[in-house]
């Protein structure tokens, strides 16, 4: 189940690719031409990077990682890092004019850990600026194209990674997830996505959208190379306040294809509801179905609340956004204007007008709205309450089901064009997404099948930590749909 | 009117502008999502629900007052940006 | 019309006792140091950096609330407060916001304040814990002459303490001998270093004859607090006295030319926007810290005052203008422990030397080093001895505090009281041959031997001893009656 662009060889997994190398290491260097080889051939229409680090660059670091005592649970991957995350000394734009030229002149503790484990970053992806939008259309400076279809999107705002992903121009690929821009892109490219429990990876690096919806997380071809890359991007932080002190586990050992326990799943009715293409629904019930033949009891529920999720969503995002990017006035980094005599409040007004896009801009405009005098009670503190509602009822609706399942995205991904100049229908993509963003679960996006030719993706959330289980679900789904390797 | 006056308020405090010929464009997209956002207004909730603002549910992070040390050279190269005798260019203010 | 006026202090103070910033670990130690080199990714708000709350800088906080008699938040909510300004890294600051059921780290404490005839008990509104902005500078001196500002991060992301009064004061003696009483707080504390430059900082808001409140900030000790207060209320006052109304404004003070004037475009006074920082989850602040905090808190200036009256038994209100300041009340202490005497050395302390610091300008910290322990026990000696009397005594504290001087140097130069009644009978004798008719005068009239003793004195340029003086006077009176 791999898009034309993939190879044999390309669309290699962490486990295998390790294992190869382990044997010769010469297998490395290979398997890096040949990605490159579709990367050359093909990325010139899918536009997955805004950088790509030049082949001789990745094939010196294969080397120092080659000569290291050991090869790390990564083993050389080729790990894809969406824009948003700090590269020392790679630019790192976050899709936007306004970090054109910036470089980091820090590592994000993601990337770090990356590094350690013997992963070999390949580029830099392309994404919705300050990854706001579904479709990766919002990008500064391109839009990337779906491998499956290339007159569609990839989805977003992590859609580069993904797209690198399954067009197996990378091994593995690192997004970022605040209200689906991991999940929404995984499912539209046939790949699987992972959003970590809020704090389970650190954010230090990390550019902030809604810092306290952003996490990042993996995207890869299969279920068990998310875990390998969770099981080395996941743990506690000192330098990131929200990030969690629990033990990790290593997750590969729960990527089996029977249920590791007896589990107990719930579909929720708002997210199979209106809006939710008929099509999609199959996929869901097809899966779910077999699901059944586990020994998995599925109910269903409604919770009224989620009615309002949308609306909660888009306000916090948009409130901490107005926060968030009011730094970027061209004074310490980013596009810089020589403004001798004019007053700050002109330059910056000038600066932040040339540098951010009109998505960005609507965004900002909202969030300084809601938290202004006088309307922060309506919005920003109602918002909040919803939040606490929907937190309330996942919290209730978990001591009974062990994890959720859902369609990902409410239709297949959509041609270019389609939805983006109309803010609601791009809004409207994420309605079974953001809810879990609100309450801090962790959800994965896995493939569950195709409709007209195009991946569907089905999602699995549970409560705080739980992602042992989900990957097991997932490993499940994958046998279900008919996923070798 | 009055609309477009609120919107150039926002944009003030913001210090974010659009076109002149954009706004209109950008003042249909805004009340749009602000009617999605009104949907919350009128919903009832419980009075003693608290907000949340954060899901993080973990113990307190807090940091011991230890200095890092860092190379002066490496903290000199944060800031991307010609210096004047070490002092950071920035525009006029009051 | 009532000429009534109401003051309201907002103090800023660096916690200038931790080795690192509130947010990241950068050096607290910005001061000398080479523009921006005192940065990281988190103060200088690079993308994708975060806050980690020093865990010290929370105990100091605990401290002060403590010692001002504060409640205690059970949480520490950090909220952004939003304003565009080039020495503000992230164009928010993190704080603590009173609205929308956030709240402040501590409320509803209070100091007393000692003002010799009366006394007095300042509420304290609250207390927040912040962190400090870069420092912008002028390259043509002020802003209005300069086309362009430069900044320095070095100090942005210092923690500080924010404590603001209710409006409780009602003139500008006051509010200096509040914020004296603060700062030694803070340095009984380990706190703050108030001698530092811009370690405390206070903005006042005054209201004058029940008109608007202006604002005026950037004032940088207790001298010059008092300084901007008077200049203020006569401004204001002016004003309405020649007709003129007052407006609800922001000035600033500018200390060299020690008036106020007014401040930055209202672009800056609109909208913060506060909300939670989603960076930095609520803080518990547990009980038992606080007890162990509590039980660890050393001797304040209240206490301390009380102990000087009843260990040196010097008045009280002596020993409340001592405790004022950490570092002169310690001076107290150890020279008392060098040489005794501690009523004179009090007084020496609070009446000459604290008026010699004011009048000169001079630093605390310098007039101390200048009037050290040794030099001050010399003098006290000379008192004693009776080398020097009262008022020559007041002279050697002077001279030792402009000069920089040692004592011995001053008595080298002959400024002794002359003591030997030999010498003084040869004055006296003089004085008798020069004023015949006063001598007269003084035989029949006691009270003209004053004048006798006047020209003693100026002759010898005071350094007579007056008791002696007058004593020789008298007897050569009854001498020549009976000769």
């Amino acid at each position: 189940m791999s898009p034309p662009q993939c190879t044999d060889l390309a669309t290699i997994g962490i486990k295998s690719l390790r294992a190869r190398v382990e044997e010769d290491p010469d297998f490395l260097f290979k398997y890096i031409e040949e990605v490159y080889k579709i990367i050359e051939k093909y990325e010139g229409v899918i536009k997955a990077y805004i950088t790509l680090r030049p082949m001789e660059e990745v094939v010196r670091e294969a080397e120092e990682v080659l000569k290291r005592g050991t090869l790390g649970p990564l083993g050389g991957s080729l790990v894809a890092v969406k824009d948003n995350i700090s590269t020392k000394g790679i630019r790192t734009t976050c899709g936007s004019k306004m970090l054109e030229n910036y470089v980091p002149p820090y590592d994000a503790t993601v990337v770090e850990r990356i590094k350690t484990a013997g992963g070999i970053i390949i580029g830099k992806t392309n994404m919705d600026e300050f990854a706001m939008g579904s479709t990766t259309e919002n990008s500064s400076f391109f839009p990337t194209r779906n491998p499956w279809d290339l007159e569609r999107v990839p989805g977003g705002s992590s859609g580069g990674s993904a797209a690198a992903v399954a067009a197996c121009e990378a091994t593995v690929a690192l997004g970022s997830d605040t209200g689906g821009s991991i999940r929404l892109p995984a499912a539209y490219t046939g790949t699987v996505g992972l959003k970590p429990t809020y704090g389970l990876v650190s954010r230090y690096g990390l550019i902030a959208y809604a810092s306290s919806l952003d996490q990042i997380g993996p995207i890869g071809r299969c279920v068990d190379d998310v875990a390998r890359v969770l099981s080395v991007i996941a743990g506690h932080d000192s330098r990131d306040s929200t990030s969690l002190k629990v033990e990790v586990p290593d997750y590969t050992q729960f990527v089996s294809e029977e249920p590791l326990r007896k589990y107990r799943a719930v579909v929720i009715e708002e997210m199979i509801g209106e809006g939710v293409d008929r099509e999609v629904i199959k996929v869901l019930e097809h899966v779910v179905d077999k699901l059944e033949g586990y020994d998995i009891e599925v109910e269903f529920r409604s919770i009224p609340i989620l009615e309002y999720s949308l609306p909660a969503y888009y306000i916090i995002a948009m409130a901490e956004a107005s926060s968030n990017l009011a730094r970027y006035d061209g004074l310490r980094y980013g596009i810089h204007l020589s403004t001798e005599g004019l007053l700050w409040t002109k330059t910056y007004a000038q600066v932040r007008k040339m540098g951010f896009g009109d998505e960005v801009k609507r965004r900002i405009i909202l969030g300084t709205y809601v938290l202004s005098e006088g309307l922060y009670e309506g919005y920003y503190l109602k918002a909040a309450k919803v939040r606490r509602a929907i937190y309330d009822s996942f919290r209730k609706l978990f001591s009974e089901f062990d994890f959720a399942v859902s369609p990902t995205a409410p239709t297949p991904p959509p041609k270019l064009g389609e939805v983006v100049a109309d803010p609601l229908k791009l809004y409207s993509l994420d309605i079974n997404t953001v809810p879990v963003n609100l309450a801090g679960l962790p959800a994965i996006s896995v493939p569950g099948g195709f409709v007209g030719g195009l991946p569907v993706g089905i999602q699995l959330f549970g409560p705080p930590l739980s992602e042992g289980v989900l990957i097991n679900v997932a490993r499940m789904v994958e046998v279900i749909v008919g996923y070798e390797r | 009117m009055k609309q477009v006056e609120l919107l150039k308020k926002l944009m003030t405090l913001a210090l974010v502008e659009v076109d002149e010929t954009k706004l209109g464009g950008i003042l249909r997209d805004l009340e749009k999502i602000v009617e999605m956002f009104n949907k919350i207004l009128n919903l009832n909730l419980p009075n003693d629900l608290e907000p949340l603002y954060t899901t993080y549910f973990g113990e307190r992070n807090v940091r011991e007052d230890v200095e890092e040390s860092v190379e002066e050279s490496e903290r000199c190269e944060l800031l991307d940006r010609e210096l004047e005798e070490g002092y950071l260019k920035a525009p006029r203010t009051l | 019309m009532s000429d009534r006026v109401i003051i309201g202090l907002e103090v800023h103070a660096q916690i200038t006792s931790l080795k690192t910033k509130l947010f990241c670990s950068c050096s607290s130690d910005y001061r000398g140091r080479k523009p921006n080199t005192n940065v990281c990714p988190t103060c200088l708000g690079l993308p994708g950096s975060l806050p980690v709350l020093n865990r010290a800088a929370l105990e100091k906080a605990i401290a002060l609330a403590l010692a001002l008699n504060c409640r205690i938040s059970e949480k520490l909510i950090f909220v952004r407060k939003h304003y565009f300004y080039p020495d503000l890294p992230k164009n928010y600051q993190i704080s603590q916001y009173d609205r929308y059921g956030l709240i402040p780290f501590a409320v509803s404490g209070s100091i007393a304040i000692d003002m010799g005839n009366y006394s007095k008990v300042v509420r304290i509104r609250r207390i927040n814990i912040e962190e400090d902005t870069g420092r912008i500078v002028y390259p043509g001196g002020s802003p209005l002459g300069s086309t362009y500002s430069l900044v320095d991060y070095n100090r942005a992301g210092i923690a500080l303490l924010e404590i603001v009064t209710e409006p409780d004061f009602s003139n500008s003696r006051e509010a200096r001998v509040f914020l004296e009483k603060l700062g030694s707080i803070l340095e009984h504390l380990d706190i703050t270093d108030t001698s530092l430059e811009g370690a405390l900082r206070a903005d006042a808001n005054i209201s004058v004859a029940g008109g608007p409140r202006v604002e005026i900030k950037n004032i940088g000790s207790p001298r010059e607090l008092e300084k901007a207060l008077n200049y203020e209320i006569a401004r204001q006052l002016n004003i309405l006295k020649s007709g003129g109304t007052l407006e609800r404004e922001t000035r600033h003070w500018i200390k060299e030319k020690g008036i106020t004037v007014p401040s930055r475009a209202k672009e800056l006074e609109g909208d913060y926007r506060y909300f939670p920082d989603p960076d930095l989850p609520p803080i518990s602040i547990p009980p038992d810290l606080i007890e162990s905090i509590k039980r660890r808190l050393p001797e304040l200036p209240d206490l301390r005052a009380r102990r000087l009256a009843e260990e040196y038994g010097i008045g009280s209100y002596m020993a409340s203008v001592l405790v004022l300041n950490k570092r002169l009340c310690d001076h107290f202490e150890n020279t008392v422990r060098l040489c005794g005497n501690p009523k004179l050395v009090s007084s020496i302390l609070v009446n000459e030397f604290l008026r010699w610091v004011d009048e000169l300008d001079l630093d605390l910290g310098e007039g101390l080093r200048r009037l050290n322990s040794k030099r001050l026990c010399r003098i006290v000696d000379y008192l004693e001895k009776g080398l020097i009397s009262v008022k020559l005594l007041k002279e050697y504290v002077r001279r030792v505090i402009v000069e920089n001087t040692d004592p011995e140097k001053i008595v080298e130069s002959g400024m002794t009281t002359l003591s030997s009644a030999e010498d003084i009978e040869k004055i006296v004798e003089e004085v008798f041959k020069e004023y015949p008719k006063a001598v007269e005068d003084a035989r029949r009239d006691p009270k003209a031997v004053n004048f006798l003793v006047g020209q003693v004195m100026k002759k010898t340029r005071g350094r007579a001893d007056p008791k002696l003086t007058n004593a020789i006077i008298l007897r050569r009176l009854q001498e020549h009656e009976s000769g």
